[in-house]
């Protein structure tokens, strides 16, 4: 492929290489200057610039998927960019193939997108066997189960629909950006064509770990870093030919959880199942065994978990085969591709959603999603003491009751003083512990539609992600179903 | 059993059903099907539990609608070691809905250390086995009574925190008996009322369910309008009227019950009338239903149509699919959807080319507008 000077980027890239002692200068394949030190390799590179869209959206988990199709379906011209071969995030790829809480016992509280994707599978026949429209639109804690190839194709569909330019097995590394200005003019996409300079007019952070924000030199909080802990991760696995005729619900294995502990079974006292869903017929998906201390940011760290999940995994298997009724025969599928990361890093926002706001059931005139679920920050180690942290948070200290919810304010997607960029998903600006109630896909999903939406808003009428007019966004939102019950709306976006 | 037996059985229930009498503890809901009870059949029913009594007491109108159904309930409810057996009456709807409990004369329930219920207890349990929702679906007994063990092993300090879990769904020191009797409530009897019920299903009764103040009955009973049943005047009224509700569970449940061929021009147009006072969702829906009806009416088709530039790109494009779906060749959907051809939203201006471009007939300025949409954006 041939690229004229305009289309054609020179760009620097800097990476830390080891303490490997290396001439300073050398030639790479291509004959471009490469700069190298002791510890740091300087690599010039021409990199071809592709067309200028309206919209890149990297990674297209919940978030990602819904904010690339909103905009898409608002004009914009979008691409989004997703590091693996499907959409859907730790829904698809991380086969954790149940919704989180949706309604609040008394009634539905995602609209929008989310809403459509809920409906949508559940026409379609991709939700578990036994979920029923009454119990998922209204029941306190319920975790609606579904199909991993039904969503799949149906995210499929709806980007195809809607336009939405996607490239699978690409990642965003690098990115160029102004920091004082609080602006992105483009960033590097790496995928099996090489090396991409992608310029946008905005650009929305779905990376569930903040990659793109990073790049830009935003600020953000690691977990481990910034946080005394870090949340285990879980790499979920699929069980199939199991008896669910016999077999014991959700939750109600933990008696034999406990008795295997006691027995020995597994090589760590992990007393926090999540537990066995029952996602097709005889098809079970399992969010059990932590990995604790995982740091997801790191490679090494990451790469260790996965081969540990594995094996932790295998002792999850024997221990229902051994000890559950109804898994005698049960036989294991596979575990995800991707680790099911709960923490890694967060933006520090225009505003950071709080305990207190979660606790006062707070209304935001620029609320963007509604929600209700616990704060759901596993056992950061296998202690009866953490467990039991845990379980007190969860069940009684960090819970709002039945027909209750708070609201999810739109400066929580916009990364402190930045013009052009929006976060969201599980990286979105929230402290620690509303972050183990929202870092969820329903959620995720509802902050993806405001972030898309709120794109196009500000290339339309010129207004940057940090001022924008979320009084003239909520009202965008509520017409398209977005649930979003304020009485008072406001132009300007929540900072305090 | 002998039906003069009977009777004189229904007439000692009529005057205790609905009121709570000194001598009998009962909280009893009145039926969604609101007539005298003329007649009790009891049915036997080989139920797999361990309840002691497998005939459910069926209550019948004079002319022999089911109005309730009724249990007795004998189990044992152990609490420290010491047991005592729970005997109850419990009532269903014909839905299966929870409707109350009655218990025998000089019955009572009773918590730890076997104190008897105060009457704020009973009221507690009454809405607590009203709740279908309960958490304490999601739990084993095991996981609720702390097992009896001297040295507080963890298993004692997890039963306790997982008890807390649940406090807001048991009376408190009884968890067994509202555990026990939750699950008898949302267990095989109540899908045995169903199997009855839905299998007696009438236009009749349908629309009596559906005019009931209750959301659950009026639910279930969308959820079982099999296709034998005939849509009556009435009955499409109902569902219309739900149709334009603002609960959207509702809407989506009531378009569903309409099965394609019963959607007539007349009910098409009163569905798409609703569009102007209704929001985005049930825009969505009730587009959505009317691409499976099997002839697609010429107003509703005339006014969808002249809706596209007021409608959202979504919405757009599921009306698009709609007509194509139906083969719509008209001059003058293809003259409005031309008009889109040059909205500022490329989603919308492509939605529409690739409608047009899907015809193969366009009148002159149809197809000017085509040839300029393509020579500006290809």
């Amino acid at each position: 492929m041939k690229f004229s000077r305009r289309d054609v980027i020179k760009k620097s890239l800097i990476a830390t290489a080891g303490s490997a002692l290396i001439s300073p200068f050398t030639k790479n394949a291509k004959g471009s200057e490469v700069k190298k030190s002791r510890n740091v390799f300087h690599l010039q590179r021409e990199i071809p610039i592709s067309e200028k869209y309206d919209i890149v959206v990297a990674g297209g988990g919940p978030a990602g998927a819904a904010a690339a199709v909103c905009a898409a379906r608002l004009g914009a011209r979008v691409l989004l960019i997703e590091a693996t071969g499907c959409l859907g995030g730790m829904g698809t790829s991380g086969l954790v193939t149940a919704f989180d809480p949706m309604a609040n016992g008394k009634e539905l509280l995602v609209g929008g997108f989310m809403q459509e994707i809920l409906f949508d599978m559940y026409d379609r026949g991709f939700l578990g066997p036994t979920e029923k429209p009454e119990v998922f639109t209204k029941a306190y804690h319920h975790w609606t189960k579904f199909n991993v190839e039904g969503y799949k194709l149906l995210l499929d569909e709806k980007v195809v629909e809607a336009g939405v330019e996607v490239r699978f097995f690409t990642k965003v590394i690098d990115a160029e950006a102004r920091k004082e200005d609080g602006h992105v003019e483009g960033i590097i996409i790496n995928n099996i064509e090489g090396y991409k300079f992608i310029p946008a007019k905005t650009f929305i952070d779905c990376t569930g770990d903040a990659v793109l924000a990073d790049l830009c030199g935003a600020d953000c909080r690691e977990a481990g870093r910034d946080t005394p802990n870090i949340m285990p991760a879980t790499l979920t696995s699929y069980f199939a030919n199991i008896d669910f005729k016999t077999a014991v619900g959700v939750g109600t294995e933990h008696p034999i959880l406990l008795k295997a502990i006691e027995d020995g079974h597994f090589t760590q006292t992990d007393r926090h199942l999540p537990g066995l869903s029952q996602v097709g017929n005889s098809i079970g998906y399992l969010n059990g065994g932590h990995v604790f201390n995982l740091n997801a940011l790191r490679c090494e760290s990451l790469t260790n978990g996965m081969m540990l999940g594995r094996r932790i995994a295998k002792q999850y298997l024997s221990f229902y085969k051994k000890y559950v009724p109804g898994f005698e025969n049960v036989e294991h599928a596979c575990t995800a591709s991707v680790m099911g990361v709960r923490e890694s890093r967060r933006i520090v926002g225009e505003y950071e959603l709080n305990f207190d706001d979660f606790k006062s059931k707070r209304e935001f005139p620029d609320q963007i999603g509604i929600f209700n679920k616990s704060v759901d920050i596993h056992a950061y180690n296998d202690s009866l003491e953490e467990f039991n942290r845990f379980k007190k948070e969860y069940n009684e200290t960090a819970r709002l009751k039945q027909g209750e919810y708070f609201g999810i304010p739109y400066s929580i997607l916009v990364p402190k003083g930045w013009k052009n960029l929006w976060v969201a998903g599980r990286c979105n600006s929230s402290d620690l512990k509303v972050h183990g109630s929202i870092r969820v896909q329903p959620a995720a999903s509802m902050m993806g539609q405001a972030a898309g939406t709120a794109a196009v808003q500000s290339i339309n009428s010129g207004q940057p992600a940090c001022d924008i007019n979320t009084e003239a966004l909520i009202i965008t939102l509520r017409n398209v179903g977005a649930i979003l019950p304020q009485k008072r709306l406001s132009k300007k976006m929540t900072k305090v | 059993m002998n039906r003069t037996i009977l009777h004189i059985l229904i007439l000692g229930l009529l005057t205790t059903s609905f009121q709570i009498k000194n001598e009998k503890i009962s909280r009893l809901n009145e039926p969604t099907i609101s007539t005298e009870i003329y007649e009790v059949i009891p049915r036997v029913i080989d139920f797999k539990d361990t309840l002691h009594c497998d005939t459910l007491l069926e209550y019948l109108s004079v002319n022999q609608i089911p109005v309730m159904y009724s249990r007795k309930i004998l189990t044992g409810v152990c609490i420290d070691g010491k047991c005592r057996l729970v005997n109850i009456e419990l009532y269903w709807n014909i839905t299966g809905r929870y409707m109350g409990f009655k218990l025998p004369e000089g019955e009572f329930l009773s918590k730890t250390e076997h104190v008897q219920f105060n009457s704020n207890e009973y009221n507690r349990l009454h809405q607590l086995l009203a709740d279908p929702f309960s958490t304490l679906a999601n739990y084993s007994i095991k996981e609720l009574i702390p097992e009896k063990d001297s040295t507080k092993t963890e298993v004692d300090a997890i039963s306790t925190a997982t008890i807390a879990a649940v406090l807001d769904y048991i009376v408190t020191g009884a968890v067994y008996t509202t555990y026990t009797l939750w699950h008898v409530v949302y267990g095989q009897t109540k899908h045995e009322i169903e199997k009855i019920t839905s299998e007696r299903l009438t236009s009749g009764i349908i629309l009596e369910l559906l005019n009931s103040k209750n959301q659950n009955d009026q639910i279930w009973t969308l959820n079982h309008i099999s296709e034998k049943v005939e849509i009556s005047n009435d009955l499409q009224k109902k569902l219309l009227e739900f149709i334009s509700s603002n609960d959207i569970y509702l809407v989506e449940r009531a378009l569903n019950a309409m099965k394609p061929n019963s959607l007539t021009s007349e009910f098409q147009i009163d569905m798409v009338n609703i569009l102007d006072s209704s929001g985005f969702l049930q825009k969505r829906l009730i587009i959505q239903k009317l691409k499976d009806v099997p002839e697609l009416d010429k107003y509703v088709m005339k006014k969808l149509s002249g809706e596209l530039n007021n409608l959202n790109g979504a919405l757009v494009k599921m009306t698009l699919d709609m007509f194509h779906s139906h083969k719509i060749e008209d001059e003058t959907v293809a003259e409005n959807v031309a008009v889109l051809l040059s909205n500022e939203n490329r989603y919308i201006a492509n939605q529409a080319f690739k409608y047009l471009d899907s015809k193969d007939l366009l009148n002159k300025k149809t197809f000017k507008s085509v040839e300029k949409y393509k020579k500006n954006n290809f």
